[in-house]
């Protein structure tokens, strides 16, 4: 219970303090809207032409027409743009960041770009082929702390991966899918239980 | 006497594993807290603490005090040169006198050659390198090709399986996979691994393993995602696993998902036997199906259907079941339900449930979620009984990063007839960035 109370105590003041001193040093912890973040002046070492329909007289700094202007960037959504650098796979953007949450920078935001199969009702039973397949994809928004809640962490509070009634009738759940456990648990587990000691 | 210096010891290793647990657990807190301040080293922090709390009474009806806290953090530096995540978990029960201490997660990833060249180690729940995601205590390279569109990497640990109370057994593993991603609208997706390891308990007997995945979207009608996944055991000759699946989307509002697998896995396979080995002793098949429609905006069913056959004893009686599962969510702006329905039915006996989940939000910092589950089940050990759960909880939202859930449970089988509990949770979120 020390070491519980301790570490709670000093998480949360550190956490707290994350934020504190964070806001010292001009870490952002406020809202943030629903669009992606962008940062201007990043992007200034490009063409305006590239996002903008003008471009920059050199000598007086004043917006001119563009005699490139690339009509497509009035039929491109506002995402093409941002997108036609940061999820493409041609050599001249590969300096590009690709991942969501470079400019996705808070939940909200993400929740907005979530994958279509994600909200499915049975998703979160049915990742595991998408995610041996190609699971550092999922990394783009993901951080590996979110596997390690469902498939590594143990509690018995929370009611995550199996509801209560699940200790009733897991025997027969168990001689149905019997490869099933394995994506969680090993023998020890089960040995817990069955040799007397705790869930 | 024995006994006596063995309890010794383990007072003395609880001990300096609490000390222990306590120094990483402020070194890395403030080290990720150092990162995101420091101007030099701009970047994501995402931090989640989840603390959870229950008073209950045991199935020997003895009140107990479980109390847990989960911990975990992901930094990236804004150019993604840097990485670092660290997840550990923390559990103490003052009334049974019982504590825990893990570390899931302590591990770093560097971009040393822009574009070209990453290196990682650490403790990490892989999903790039080893054949199945597990948790590695490892040192890794990787190397980007082709334009970034082929990635090959190298890795070297050793295979962690953590479980409760006890310390971690471990495999030696190394391995080197390749993957490459088409530059598409629809791209074709594949990847290439092969993992060697070696068991401490059967040091001559090492495995060898490869897996082949694929997947590629096709364009147009149905937008079908088709996906092969294959591992094989290379000393053995025995496929462990083939898998093959396809999921159609005939409209936006529909989806259909299909997998066909064979899954076989023998008793020496894995740091411990796989629970697998315990109820069948051959090859398994399965095939599932499940489609989900959005009859409106706030309106969506799902069924889904799952048959498995696989070798209860040899040489050849095989057992097989069936799934079936039923799901109807209604989402309002300030209500929602989830009800689900489902059947099981295998060489282990019939379970008929149902489950109801409500939620209700009072208003911008409040809300109120509850839950029931009616389960009636036939063990083949003739058993026949039902089990109830409910629950209820309140839910505040404070300080922009806080949520509090405080709430109970009532639960009734025919382990415990009335048990009622306590259930707090208090889940702070942080997204900083500098």
């Amino acid at each position: 219970m020390t070491i519980v109370g301790i570490g709670k105590t000093l998480g949360i003041a550190f956490l707290v303090a994350c934020t504190t001193v964070g806001n010292a040093h001009g870490l952002e912890t406020g809202d943030h809207s629903d669009h992606a973040l962008f940062d201007h002046a990043l992007h200034e070492k490009f063409e305006c032409a590239g996002c903008h329909n003008f471009a920059v007289d050199p000598k007086t700094r004043k917006a001119i027409p563009n005699e490139k202007i690339r009509d497509t960037i009035f039929r491109k959504p506002l995402k093409e743009i941002c997108h036609e650098c940061h999820r493409s796979a041609e050599v001249r953007y590969e300096a590009a960041p690709k991942t969501c949450y470079t400019c996705h920078r808070n939940v909200e935001s993400l929740n907005t770009i979530k994958p279509e199969n994600h909200r499915n009702i049975g998703w979160r039973g049915s990742h595991s082929t998408e995610a041996r397949i190609a699971g550092d994809t999922c990394m783009n928004c993901h951080m590996t702390a979110q596997c390690v809640k469902c498939h590594t962490q143990r509690n018995d509070i929370s009611l995550r991966n199996h509801t209560r009634n699940f200790r009733m009738y897991h025997s027969v759940q168990a001689r149905l899918q019997p490869h099933r456990c394995e994506a969680c648990h090993t023998q020890s587990y089960c040995a817990n239980c069955h040799l007397g000691g705790r869930p | 006497m024995a006994r006596e210096n063995k309890t010794t010891r383990e007072n003395k290793t609880t001990r300096e594993s609490k000390t222990a647990a306590f120094t990483i657990f402020v070194s890395l807190v403030g080290l990720q807290t150092l990162l995101a301040s420091s101007s030099c080293v701009a970047g994501l922090l995402r931090m989640e603490s989840e603390t959870l709390s229950s008073l209950r009474e045991g199935d020997d009806l003895e009140l107990e005090f479980p109390n847990y806290e989960f911990l975990g953090a992901n930094y990236l530096s804004d150019a993604s040169e840097l990485e670092i995540n660290a997840d550990i978990g923390v559990f103490g029960d003052p009334r049974r006198g019982r504590s825990d201490f893990n570390l899931y997660l302590l591990d770093l990833t560097y971009i040393a050659v822009p574009d070209r060249v990453v290196i990682s180690a650490g403790r990490k729940f892989d999903v790039r390198h080893s054949v199945r995601s597990t948790t590695l205590d490892t040192v890794a390279a990787d190397f980007w090709l082709l334009e970034k569109q082929a990635r090959i990497g190298t890795y070297y640990g050793k295979e962690r399986r953590i479980e409760l109370n006890r310390s971690s057994p471990s495999a030696e593993i190394m391995g080197v996979y390749a993957q490459y991603r088409s530059s598409s609208v629809v791209p074709l997706f594949a990847r290439g691994r092969f993992q060697y390891r070696k068991y401490p308990n059967t040091p001559d007997r090492p495995q060898y393993v490869a897996q082949i995945s694929l997947e590629k979207t096709l364009s147009g009608k149905w937008s079908p995602e088709l996906l092969l996944d294959s591992e094989l055991n290379l000393d053995t000759g025995r496929l462990n696993r083939l898998e093959a699946g396809s999921d159609f989307y005939p409209t936006t509002d529909t989806s259909f998902r299909t997998r066909a697998l064979t899954y076989d896995a023998a008793p020496e396979d894995g740091i411990e036997h796989p629970i697998f080995s315990i109820f069948s002793l051959g090859r398994l098949y399965e095939a599932s199906a499940q489609i989900e429609h959005r009859f409106s905006p706030r309106f969506t069913g799902s069924a889904s259907l799952g048959y498995d056959n696989y070798v209860l004893q040899l040489p050849d009686s095989r057992q097989d079941g069936i799934r079936i599962e039923a799901d109807l969510k209604w989402a309002m702006r300030y209500w929602s339900t989830l009800t689900s329905f489902y059947l099981l039915n295998s060489f282990g006996g019939n379970v008929y449930g149902g489950r109801l989940q409500f939620g209700h939000r009072l208003n911008d910092h409040l809300d109120l979620t509850s839950g029931a589950e009616l389960t009636y089940y036939e063990k083949i050990t003739s058993s026949r009984r039902s089990a109830i759960s409910s629950n209820a909880a309140l839910n505040f939202r404070f300080l922009n990063r806080f949520r509090f859930s405080a709430g109970g449970e009532f639960n009734s089988s025919n382990i415990v007839r009335h048990d009622w509990r306590a259930v707090g949770r208090l889940v702070y979120l942080l997204w900083a960035e500098s």
